[in-house]
């Protein structure tokens, strides 16, 4: 109880609440820009929480993309354009109540949902964490070997998209994460005798480059233009909203527990959540004729079901130090910085630090109901902010992001070849994410497999010995013969 | 621009060979059967592997463009990705010799002009956003950033 109450105390002091504050407007921002992910929002603030305690660091990492998964909403809305992936999945639902002059019936059912679904999550996170931790202290490298595979084969296949390019993405990643002195022998790899890259690559531009840059490479290529925004004026958006959270409590309890699950998946977060819960909703609802036509059943569902996913995410961040998506990807980085190693330890060693995470996810899920519905004033007139302007300046951010991280201009020559690699990859269809997660997990999978090996003296079945170890494994191997078994059936099909 | 699968197969075969031997070179740790070069070979297998899945999924699939257009529908699209890439080489080039604001106004100047942005707004925005960003980086979150005749004027 001590804990806990030192983790609220952390919280609640003026300079963390005004840095979650900050952060969320410009979360907020970020995601209700079309183009600008919640996970390139998280890069661009990364070099500043540098400067940061590690408390408001995290506070402002957990509020920003909160609201930018939100904010994606308003776009879509408005526009038909999502603000971020998370919320390509029903843009066009959304799209379709604006024509039918609903758009705030939607853009309400957006806040409410995202922040209900936001305190699910958290509250799944809140009690499972822990226990999950308690679990993981007897866990060895053979273990954290297949649980850092589950996550990278998680990335590949549940994803969209073509599994061998997703393998592509994640070998670029493995590749990225040997390089340096940090290996088995202590030589140095691939460093190609510059000393910079003896310290290995470093993460933060990577992530500046792969993210923002490529983006802000492709937004000037196409000229910049400018969004035509169809509707310029909203009704009251807290309208319908007890009729709403009374009638389909089914969706959203649905949505909830869909989201929170995906999320603590290692590899899969809000977009994929977002994706399968509106088929689901489709699939489940009684009026299945009403989905594409501005129904509000299915925006409930993944609305809840994509912020759930967010806090889902931290489960396997927090406790194993596995990120369950790209955004906690750039976050196990910086706790690693602010010295709050994440893994089981970090709940015996700095349980207040836990209980702080919890408070901060609560209060950013509670502000945004507030920030939300000011959010929605500003939305149209955000969206007038010429991408002219706007592109140049995200491109002078991310150059000084990348010179803040070792105060040197060898952090903005990584940005960049990160940022033509992620350019020239998304031009290929080569998704990014699992590339992310190989630098991330590359360096924890190694070190846990030659671990292993030296304990095992070189014999390859002690992965399978120890029972969490054996079902991990097994769980591992089915998910990488999956699209193996799907290609072998569809090619039984067509002999048919 | 944008290779076929082919093209991209044979890339990432060639990549590999090169990642393979570079890894050959890679000392072994005495005693154990896993030093450095197990996983980059690894990696470089798995890298073959996806290249020759790619090229001969492409192949069969018929004939195809070597490579293709994508975004270069518009004229101009190439050469404005290739000046913002070309813009931040010059500000890595010439920031330390000139100080972060004139080389961050450079920058952002010319890439304002690229997507048509009247000169003089071009300027104005440029250098009263950099002046922001120096100050908001050097004063508050004490950021070195590389000092010229401007920013000698500005502290």
């Amino acid at each position: 109880m001590t804990a806990v109450l030192a983790g609220i105390d952390l919280v609640l002091r003026w300079d963390v609440l005004l840095t979650i504050l900050v952060a969320s407007a410009f979360g907020l921002v970020v995601g209700a820009i079309p183009g600008l992910t919640a996970t390139m929002a998280i890069a661009l603030l990364v070099p500043i929480t540098f400067f940061m305690d590690p408390i408001p660091a995290v506070g402002a990492m957990i509020s920003c993309s909160a609201m930018a998964i939100f904010a994606g909403d308003i776009p879509a809305t408005l526009m038909r354009m999502p603000g971020t992936p998370a919320s390509a999945a029903y843009s066009e639902e959304c799209y379709a109540m604006t024509r039918k002059g609903q758009a705030e019936v939607a853009l309400g059912a957006n806040v409410l949902f995202s922040a209900l679904g936001g305190l699910f999550g958290t509250l799944i996170l809140i009690l499972s964490a822990p226990l999950l931790a308690e679990v993981a202290l007897g866990f060895s490298s053979f273990e954290y070997f297949w649980l850092a595979l589950l996550g990278l084969a998680c990335a590949i296949f549940i994803g969209s998209g073509s599994p061998v390019k997703g393998l592509v993405s994640l070998f670029l990643g493995l590749f990225v994460a040997q390089i340096g002195i940090d290996n088995p022998a202590g030589v140095p790899r691939f460093t190609f005798g510059n000393s910079n890259l003896l310290g290995g690559v470093d993460f933060i531009p990577a992530m500046i480059g792969l993210f923002a840059m490529s983006e802000v490479i492709r937004t000037m290529a196409a000229g910049a233009p400018d969004w035509n925004i169809k509707q310029t004026s909203l009704g009251n958006p807290l309208k319908g909203w007890g009729q709403m959270f009374v009638k389909y409590w089914p969706q959203q309890i649905r949505g909830n527990i869909t989201g929170t699950a995906i999320g603590i998946l290692p590899g899969a977060g809000a977009d994929i959540a977002a994706w399968v819960s509106y088929a689901m909703s489709r699939k489940f609802s009684k009026n299945r004729e009403k989905f594409g036509t501005g129904h509000v059943e299915g925006i409930i569902e993944s609305t809840s079901s994509n912020n759930a996913a967010l806090a889902g995410a931290w489960v396997p961040a927090l406790v194993f130090g596995i990120p369950g998506d790209s955004i906690t990807a750039i976050v196990i980085g910086v706790l690693y910085l602010k010295g709050l190693n994440p893994g089981p330890t970090l709940f015996l060693n700095n349980p207040e630090s836990i209980y702080a995470v919890f408070t901060i996810f609560i209060l950013a899920n509670i502000a945004m109901i507030p920030l939300g519905l000011l959010a929605l004033k500003a939305g149209t007139a955000l969206l007038r902010f010429p991408r002219r302007i706007l592109i140049p300046l995200i491109l002078l951010f991310c150059i000084v992001g990348a010179y803040a991280v070792n105060n040197s201009a060898y952090g903005v020559v990584l940005m960049l070849v990160f940022g033509v690699l992620g350019f020239l990859m998304e031009e290929h269809d080569i998704p990014i994410a699992p590339c992310v997660l190989g630098i991330v997990l590359g360096k924890m999978l190694e070190d846990n497999f030659v671990t292993s090996m030296i304990k095992a003296d070189g014999n390859l079945l002690a992965f399978f010995e120890r029972p969490v170890a054996a079902g991990l494994g097994i769980l591992t191997l089915l998910i990488f013969s999956l699209p193996l078994w799907t290609a072998l059936k569809a090619r039984r099909s067509l002999a048919a | 621009m944008r290779f076929s699968d082919l093209v991209l197969g044979l890339l990432l075969i060639a990549g590999a060979a090169l990642l393979f031997a570079a890894a050959a070179h890679l000392p072994p740790v005495p005693g154990q059967d896993y030093g450095a070069a197990v996983f980059p070979v690894l990696t470089a297998a798995g890298i073959a592997g996806c290249g020759f899945i790619l090229a001969v999924g492409s192949v069969r699939a018929g004939p195809f463009p070597l490579a293709q257009a994508t975004w270069i529908r518009e004229p101009g699209a190439g050469l404005r990705a290739a000046a913002t890439i070309g813009l931040v080489v010059a500000d890595i080039v010439l920031a330390p010799l000139i100080g972060f604001v004139l080389a961050a106004t450079l920058v952002l100047t010319g890439l304002f002009l690229l997507v048509r942005v009247s000169p003089v707004k071009a300027l104005a925005i440029a250098f009263g956003a950099s002046v922001a960003t120096y100050l908001a980086f050097n004063l508050l979150l004490r950021v070195p950033l590389p000092r010229g005749l401007v920013e000698g004027l500005l502290l």
